[in-house]
């Protein structure tokens, strides 16, 4: 650029799909509309795409909505929307990978399409990522914030958040990714996240970086998890600790998966994957030195705030 | 000249002149301190850059005029011939004012509505600002225990007719005086009382239903005339009235934020800025920031209203924010809680599923406090929902288990009891408005949480800035006024008040057999005490409570625990 400063980064938006209601699909793309054309007017990203992939059975858009979800990115100030039919349930982290296939951006957002971007999200997070050792940072996310801790003064945090996650596409090529074959689903930000630490580089959390998170809360004031999720949830922990050598945690968390497994079917199916695993020499294999970024602490992953 | 230019009002058939509609011969009454500075915000709402502004009615003293001023236009008081272009082209004027057209019952408000709008239109749609005295509709409850038409408070009335011939309301400023309002005294019907008929009583408990004291007030209302001759689009199915004081613009963006991503979005936003007591930069400076938040999301601000209220307690905006109201039910907000997506999806569900009755949906509770830096907050605690599921109207005569943003209120049950928020409760004003409405359509249930309320810990939230004296003497006085009032109760909330008085019921009786088995016990002691086998054996009885507490002693030195 003349003034000496390097030019404005440009972006792709990934969202994953899977049976997303067209609705929620559209207010989305408004929402990033905005966010994306109040971050190229502040400077922020010199331009912004929307890749949307979906792991869903049948296709979820069809031609004509293609063509409006495009019409529409390309009216509010976007370089318009793309949509790639995977014919297979890659998962949340095989998905975003995939869609990061046939793009070159500086700049990679991976969202959840139950995510709705704040106008200034993406100014915040482009903001972020400036810092040249940053690889990875996530946004607040609202109603309900997560409880991950995070430094008051830098951001940084042990991981950032895959619901609205955003990357340098170098950081994201050098750490290949995510880890699509051990978490396809849950888990996948924690590994990322701890990967791209140890490659060097820092993942903060911007608390300004406002999203809006369509989680809801069971009336006994816990969010609401799937069965599908509290799988992984148990799955992905027992991965965890294998891959990032804590051995020592092995045995607890599987004393605990086996004591529940009797009256908990998430439990049951995520002992017997293991199990197979086990069998079949399919467990991850430990990398070297990543105890160091790996924090296992009081049951969760890094410390909560809550 | 133009050749076709609009043919001037009152021409029309069936359309007063607008100079000849008679505005209210209203008793003089001095504008209170700051119905300059209302006047002046929704002028200055407006957005136009100078101009004649027409005023109609009667301007004592100039103070409109004077207002009208200093805001940077021309008042004028008569019409131009022909009341169409002049010859320079230009429209006579920008705006018209309409003054103390809000209070009076004798006000045609149907005619003046179409005076106004008839106006509008012959000056190339122009805004119309209503300015002037405001009462609240005390009558109109008792109106309804007569069986007569409910007179209606002409403020709603212009407000109806005005909106209804397409205006759109943009901008409303308001401020309070207190004035007593005639009401009978409730009598207690206690002994020695002198009887009073029971439709007196009726009246005295519907017209306590009602705010419970009068409010003269003054207002501005700015409308916009409408843009094409498409016809005006129906009432929303929910106002949202959001309350700030502009102070924590990082907490409003976060709500707005919500209110964005809602997944049903017929709902128009009534944002109410309260800078009451603070000076004029630093309410000009709140009202910038509160603007900008809203004019963040497009969406949003398309069918948000901006009102800034100058004056009265914490109570004041929502009372604002209920007579600007046009949906069909009202939910509050203050700024510093959060909504889930499906808030206003769940209100209409139970609106649906029972029409008229209150909504209510489960709140999730979160403890924060204040910290410096970009966010302003930071929660301490996980969620709990520590409200009960259902509602049940005894609970909530003992404290408030439906926290302000878990409520839809159905309006035409609010308007037709003229139930407005009480303005002079420091605190609990919600609780308050629930149990006056209550009574007459009931609750229904969502049983989901859609909100979050989040508790300030560290006394910057209100109930810290109140302090707890204020919220016992609150509560006090509210529920004082609860049991000198009549109460028409829907059947649900009869059912639910036997449900209490059997539970009460059931209470009492076990309270009375735990108290009679510990008589019993009590006589067997005494009795025991008393026998001579008793009193024979107290040296041993010594002798042996001795050596348990050496043995205990002994054990407690040796470091070994005694077994008990």
């Amino acid at each position: 650029m003349a003034d000496g400063r390097d030019p404005a980064p440009d972006l792709v938006v990934q969202v994953v799909l899977y049976e997303t209601p067209h609705e929620a699909i559209r207010g989305q793309l408004r929402a990033l509309c905005l966010a994306g054309a109040t971050a190229i007017d502040a400077g922020s990203l010199r331009s912004v795409r929307v890749a949307y992939g979906d792991s869903s059975d049948v296709p979820v858009l069809d031609a004509a909505l293609v063509a409006e979800l495009d019409a529409t990115a390309r009216a509010g100030g976007l370089d318009g929307a793309d949509y790639h039919f995977f014919d297979a349930n890659l998962g949340s982290g095989g998905g975003s990978n995939r869609l990061a296939e046939p793009y070159d951006s500086e700049l990679l957002l991976v969202l959840n399409p139950d995510a709705h971007p704040e106008p200034r999200l993406l100014v915040e997070l482009a903001g972020t990522l400036t810092d040249p050792g940053v690889g990875a940072c996530d946004a607040r996310q609202l109603p309900l914030e997560h409880p991950k801790a995070h430094d008051r003064t830098t951001g940084d945090a042990s991981w950032v958040s895959g619901a609205c996650m955003a990357l340098r596409r170098t950081v994201f090529d050098q750490v290949e990714g995510f880890a699509a074959e051990y978490f396809p689903l849950y888990c996948d930000d924690v590994d990322i996240s701890w990967r791209i630490r140890l490659a060097g580089w820092r993942v903060v959390h911007n608390p300004a970086a406002l999203v809006f998170h369509d989680k809801r809360l069971s009336a006994e004031g816990r969010v609401v998890a799937s069965e599908t999720e509290r799988y992984w949830s148990l799955y992905a922990g027992m991965l965890l600790a294998r891959r990032y050598g804590r051995d020592d945690l092995m045995a607890p968390i599987l004393a605990h998966v086996e004591a529940i497994a009797p009256v908990d079917d998430a439990a049951a199916r995520a002992l017997a994957d293991w199990r197979r695993r086990q069998v079949e020499g399919t467990l991850p294999p430990a990398l070297p030195g990543a105890a160091a970024v790996a924090d296992f602490i009081a049951g969760n992953y890094g410390v909560m705030r809550f | 000249m133009p050749t076709s230019s609009p043919p001037p009002p009152g021409r029309d058939a069936g359309t007063p002149d607008l100079a000849r509609v008679a505005l209210p011969d209203l008793a003089p009454v001095a504008p209170p301190e700051g119905a300059a500075a209302a006047l002046g915000a929704v002028l200055a709402a407006l957005d136009i850059d100078g101009g004649r502004i027409l005023l109609v009615g009667e301007d004592r003293g100039g103070q409109v005029a004077s207002v009208v001023r200093r805001t940077g236009f021309e008042p004028i008081t008569d019409l131009p011939p022909g009341h169409g272009d002049d010859a320079s082209g230009a429209h006579p004027f920008v705006a018209i004012v309409a003054i103390d057209a809000l209070a009076s019952p004798r006000v045609d408000a149907p005619r003046v509505a179409a005076a106004l709008a008839a106006g509008s239109r012959a000056s190339g749609s122009v805004p119309v600002v209503l300015h002037g005295p405001v009462r609240t509709p005390l009558d109109a409850a008792a109106a309804a225990v007569g069986g007569g038409p409910l007179p209606g408070p002409p403020t709603w009335q212009l407000d109806a007719a005005l909106t209804g011939a397409g205006f759109a309301l943009v901008a409303g400023a308001e401020l309070t005086r207190r004035a007593p309002a005639p009401r009978p005294a409730v009598d207690a019907g206690g002994s020695g009382s002198p009887p009073v008929a029971l439709s007196e009583r009726w009246s005295a408990g519907l017209a306590a239903a009602g705010t419970g004291e009068g409010v003269l007030g003054w207002a501005s209302r700015a409308y916009r005339p409408p843009s094409t001759d498409a016809p005006p689009s129906p009432a929303p199915f929910l106002s949202v009235i959001v309350r700030t004081q502009g102070r924590r613009p990082g907490q409003l963006r976060e709500a707005l934020l919500c209110l964005a991503a809602q997944t049903d979005d017929d709902f128009e936003l009534l944002v109410v800025l309260h800078t009451a007591g603070d000076d004029a930069d630093t309410a000009a400076g709140a009202r910038t920031l509160v603007a900008a938040a809203v004019d963040a999301h497009p969406t949003l601000a398309a069918r948000t209203r901006l009102l800034n209220v100058v004056d009265g307690g914490r109570s004041r905006p929502l009372d604002v924010g209920l007579a600007h109201a046009q949906g069909r039910y009202v939910a509050f907000l203050d700024d510093d809680d959060l909504v889930m997506g499906d808030w206003v999806e769940a209100f209409r569900a139970g609106a649906v599923e029972r029409p008229g009755a209150v909504v209510r949906s489960l709140t999730a509770r979160q403890d924060v406090r204040a910290v410096t830096g970009p966010v302003g907050y930071e929660p301490t605690s996980a969620f709990t929902v520590p409200y009960r599921a259902r509602f049940d109207l005894a609970d909530h005569l003992i404290d408030n288990q439906s926290p302000i943003c878990s409520v839809a209120l159905p309006r035409d049950v609010l308007e037709t009891f003229g139930l407005r928020v009480d303005e002079t409760l420091p605190v609990l004003e919600d609780w308050d408005l629930l149990l006056r409405l209550v009574p007459w359509c009931g609750v229904h249930d969502t049983g989901i949480v859609t909100s979050l309320y989040h508790v300030w810990v560290d006394g910057t939230g209100s109930a810290g800035a109140s302090g707890a004296p204020v919220w016992e003497a609150t509560r006090r006085r509210i529920l004082d006024r609860l049991a000198n009032r009549v109460v028409l109760a829907d059947p649900s909330v009869g059912a639910d008040l036997i449900g209490a008085a059997d539970e009460l019921e059931s209470v009492r009786q076990q309270l009375f057999l735990a108290r009679a088995e510990r008589d019993v016990a009590m006589a067997r002691v005494v009795a025991v005490e008393r026998s001579r086998w008793w009193q024979a054996t107290l040296p041993l009885q010594r002798a042996v409570r001795l050596a348990r507490r050496a043995r205990a002693l002994a054990s407690r030195l040796a470091g070994t625990p005694t077994a008990h």
